[in-house]
């Protein structure tokens, strides 16, 4: 099975696309906080979509980590 | 939320928890202090606790399951806690700087409470590994 780019580069360097997600989805959201408070309380969720894309990319090794950590 | 595991739990010693507790106080009475001589309004003054304060403190306890709960276990894998945690500061102030200058949010006009963030990382175990 052939992976897709974006998934490959997740498995061989995780933590710079989980930042670049996490830097991405938030910003990208940001321009549009003057509109709705929603908006930037969205975007606070950037880090967390990020984490989870990123897992679920790298093929979801790490899920059972991450759930783990992030227990309250 | 803690994004800990329970064996991380199990090793931290009280004095690492006394740290993570108290050092925020003076840190951010001295954020306080500064922006106060800088002619800002005092944090209740300009802050009340409100509904929507709750809501934000809930969804930035949501960040952390990208910053602790995902980038820093990795980043341990690949350096000691210091580095690690110096690296993801520095990235995680990255991250909010943008929130400084948009008006429609809360951080807009304060540059001194940035002070405050800077005792939101670097507390980490030095014992604490990531996973293997």
């Amino acid at each position: 099975m052939t992976m897709s780019p974006l998934a490959e580069t997740a498995r061989r360097t995780p933590l710079t696309t989980f930042f670049a997600l996490a830097f991405a989805l938030t910003w990208a959201l940001l321009p549009l906080a003057r509109a709705s408070i929603a908006v930037s309380l969205l975007a606070l969720f950037g880090p967390a979509a990020a984490a989870v894309i990123t897992t679920v990319l790298m093929g979801g090794r790490d899920w059972h980590d991450l759930r783990d950590r992030c227990r309250a | 939320m803690t994004c800990a595991t329970d064996a991380e739990r199990e090793r931290f010693s009280a004095r690492w928890y006394l740290l993570a507790v108290l050092l925020p106080l003076p840190i951010s009475a001295l954020a306080g202090g500064l922006e106060s001589l800088w002619g800002a309004p005092g944090p209740t003054e300009r802050q009340p606790i409100s509904t929507l304060g709750i809501v934000v403190f809930v969804l930035v306890l949501g960040e952390e399951i990208g910053w602790r709960g995902f980038a820093l276990p990795h980043l341990l894998t690949r350096s000691g806690p210091w580095i690690a945690s110096f690296i993801l500061g520095t990235l995680w102030a990255l991250w909010h700087l943008p929130l400084f200058f948009i008006a429609a949010i809360p951080q807009f006009g304060k540059p001194v409470s940035a002070l405050r963030r800077l005792h939101h990382r670097p507390v980490h175990h030095p014992d604490v590994s990531g996973p293997a």
